[in-house]
């Protein structure tokens, strides 16, 4: 086991021998200088294509990403795809229509077939030999009775049609402005 | 029928056609089944129109 002192020799001796290391020269700084740098240019480099190669990566595998959800879009089922698409033209041959609808002309509005109309039914359609309005001013002015459809203010006349008429026919029908069907031939 | 049927019928059939008159695509459906309507009362009731003419018209155009 060495002790302190002998160590402290020891190094002292050692310290004492001449340096076998030079100091370096000119040439040989310029040279590990260039070693330096040249190594340092390798790292660089190095680190660039690291990046590349790690960029290309990312984009290689968002590609695959990408291949990957299209694939599994295609083939996914087509009924709800062709569902819809049937709907949705359906619903635009309606909105067409009703489009074209809209722009048929209308000479005269709606006015002018209603007024029409309630004329016909009320002034110009005889039942039983007299029109609504004249049973209605006839049984206002009580000539006319509501059970056997003949007005006592015309009786030829309404005898002649009642005697003409099919018997099984009904009598004319005060009760709103039904049209009546005549049966005779 | 009975009367209030009738009645109920043709108030239900005016309100629906005043529903239907009053959208843009109705108005014209409306309006030509109207005219349709009216003729339609023409043919079924020719019978009684004649009457609406005296005979002496009736003679004179054979």
């Amino acid at each position: 086991m060495e002790t302190r002192a002998e160590k402290i020799a020891r190094l002292q001796s050692i310290l004492a021998q001449p340096s076998s290391i030079a100091p370096l020269t000119a040439n040989q700084k310029r040279g590990f200088d260039a070693a330096r740098l040249a190594r340092l240019d390798t790292l660089k480099e190095l680190e660039k294509a690291d990046k590349a190669d790690k960029a290309d990566k990312a984009i290689a595998d968002k590609a695959l990403a990408d291949n990957a959800m299209t694939y599994q879009e295609n083939n996914k089922s087509t009924v709800s795809s062709t569902l819809g698409n049937a709907l949705s033209t359906a619903g635009d041959i309606v909105v067409s229509a009703g489009d074209a609808a809209a722009h048929i002309p209308t000479p005269g509005s709606i006015a002018t077939p209603l007024i029409i109309l309630l004329v016909f039914f009320l002034a110009l359609i005889p039942i039983a030999g007299n029109t609504r309005l004249k049973w209605l001013w006839l049984v206002v002015t009580g000539n006319a009775d509501m059970a056997s459809g003949v007005a006592s203010g015309d009786i030829k006349r309404a005898s002649a049609t009642t005697n003409s008429t099919n018997p099984s026919t009904s009598p004319p029908s005060f009760v709103g402005i039904i049209p009546y069907m005549s049966l005779e031939v | 029928m009975s009367a209030i049927q009738f009645f109920t019928a043709w108030l239900l059939m005016i309100l629906l056609l005043a529903m239907v008159s009053s959208t843009e695509w109705g108005k014209s459906i409306v309006y030509y089944t109207l005219w349709l309507a009216v003729i339609l009362l023409l043919v079924t009731h020719t019978e009684e129109l004649k009457t609406l003419m005296p005979q002496k018209a009736y003679a004179l155009n054979g």
